[in-house]
């Protein structure tokens, strides 16, 4: 008898636990919330880094993880949290389409700038519903270059002489071995002003400014926080909390509002994803290391044939 | 009572005892659903914490049955090994008897429902503390009870049953840091 009480007893336990459980993931579900998503570093489009189970540092995921904020019912505005000097015209361009479809979708779109949101973050910011900075962030560098270095000097120091067979006079355009001619610098220079223009317009639009006084704030310069806000690049000042509660007040959350975090690396991530490969390094030769990251890059950086840099 | 809320009972207060039983019944049927269960459970509170990849996760269908079949595809995996390790190391037994012994061994997870309800009606430090402190306790009790189930399954002693189920791990261990000091030399040599 006694053993029976007891169980019947552990059963009871059990089944009230489970329905505290499953109404805690019900209720949970039923929640209105506010996606966090992050954007830090230099954008670069594309998958980034793999490992086992993971990606990490292209825009891909970024773009999945808004996907997967418009596809979710319980979230009513995201916001995103860009801590970027900027990076590849393209890759800023595609998220920034992603951030419009997000705000066409109904969802409320703010973004939370941290140390720096510059030139690619300063676009992707322009195409959110409100932009709140810190005072001190560092924004604007509205502006496009493509990098190019002559080491044709140097290649004839080294004796290097390269020799190609290109199927037309500007096929090597760009190319570090000869110096640009005339023509082809006004080639590249009509690229970087159609890029331009295209920036300023997603500005205009985004700021609802004219792009003539786009054009008078985007020479390339930098802003702090506080100066942005006085020229209009800016809504508010504060950091993500005030930047939460403003997206929550957006979308007409009331009481404390929950929110989650998309792209978190969860432990198993963290073991299997795609830094796993350069912790291992860094742990295995951090010592040896004259700084860090010196292996990852390659031993010398070309100057990237891109359509545009936003940096 | 019947015979298996009994053998559930004493699988609690005398575990020794149940598990022999339960490898001499070999109750394959009954285990499994034990096993299924507690696996079942475990991948609903792990989601419900956001440890497979944030909330969005949880409550998902299919991610649960197949985390499901998982798990007890690792349980029948390492009752499998758990076999052959105890049989390298002279013990006699079935490895259909330790397989029913090792999946009424999942029946500690259970407990870990409470826990995770009383970490969710009071979300405070002491309480989450504890609850964590519970987990940490349940999952030595699933280990011991592994633990008996090899040592009643082939007749070993305590410390050699311990052996067993650490053999797996051990072997694991010595190939990571095996792989590890392999890569590790590779790049030094390159770099």
């Amino acid at each position: 008898m006694r053993k029976k009480i007891i169980l019947i007893l552990l059963a009871a336990l059990m089944l009230a636990s489970a329905v505290i459980v499953g109404w805690r993931g019900w209720h949970g579900h039923q929640a209105q919330k506010i996606a966090v998503i992050h954007l830090d570093g230099v954008i670069v489009g594309g998958r980034g880094q793999s490992g086992l189970f993971g990606e990490s540092g292209g825009t891909d995921q970024l773009i999945r993880q808004l996907h997967q904020a418009r596809d979710d019912d319980e979230v009513r505005a995201v916001v995103l949290r860009i801590n970027s000097p900027g990076g590849s015209a393209p890759a800023a361009q595609e998220v920034g389409e992603e951030l419009i479809k997000l705000r066409d979708s109904g969802k409320i779109v703010v973004t939370s700038m941290g140390d720096m949101a510059a030139s690619g973050g300063y676009w992707l910011a322009a195409c959110s519903d409100r932009i709140y900075a810190n005072p001190t962030t560092l924004t604007g560098s509205i502006g496009v270059y493509i990098p190019y270095a002559n080491w044709e000097e140097l290649f004839k120091k080294v004796g290097i002489q390269q020799e190609k067979i290109k199927s037309g006079p500007h096929k090597d355009i760009l190319s570090p071995d000869r110096p640009m001619t005339a023509e082809e610098r006004q080639m590249v220079q009509q690229m970087v002003d159609d890029i331009y223009g295209q920036f300023i317009q997603v500005v205009a639009e985004g700021r609802s400014m004219t792009p003539e006084r786009v054009r008078q704030l985007a020479d390339g310069r930098v802003y702090t926080g506080s100066q942005a806000k006085e020229l209009g690049l800016v809504d508010e000042l504060g950091n993500l909390y005030d930047a939460i509660d403003g997206a929550a007040a957006m979308a007409g959350l009331e009481g404390k509002v929950e929110w989650k975090e998309y792209g978190r690396s969860t432990p198993w991530q963290m073991l299997t994803g795609g830094d796993a490969q350069s912790v291992l390094r860094q742990w295995l030769l951090g010592p040896l290391l004259p700084n860090n990251g010196a292996l990852q890059g390659g031993a010398m950086a070309l100057p990237a044939r891109t359509a545009g840099e936003l940096r | 009572m019947n015979g298996d809320g009994e053998l559930l009972y004493d699988l609690l207060v005398a575990p020794r005892r149940a598990l022999r039983r339960i490898a001499q019944n070999e109750s394959l049927v009954q285990a499994l659903l034990v096993a299924a269960g507690g696996c079942l459970l475990v991948l609903l509170l792990l989601s419900e914490s956001g440890w497979m990849g944030g909330e969005q996760a949880a409550w998902n269908g299919g991610l649960l049955v197949g985390g499901c079949a998982l798990g007890l595809v690792g349980w029948l995996l390492s009752t499998a090994v758990w076999h052959l390790t105890a049989e390298l190391l002279g013990g006699t037994g079935r490895a259909s008897a330790l397989l029913a012994a090792t999946g009424y061994a999942h029946l500690p997870l259970y407990f870990l429902l409470p826990l995770a309800a009383a970490a969710i009606l009071r979300p405070q430090g002491a309480v989450i503390a504890l609850a964590l402190l519970g987990v940490v306790g349940v999952v030595a009790w699933k280990c011991w009870l592994d633990l008996l189930a090899v040592s009643v399954t082939y007749r070993l002693s305590c410390a050699k049953a311990l052996l067993v189920l650490l053999m797996p791990w051990l072997t694991l261990a010595a190939t990571w840091l095996l792989i590890i000091l392999t890569v590790g030399l590779q790049l030094v040599w390159e770099g």
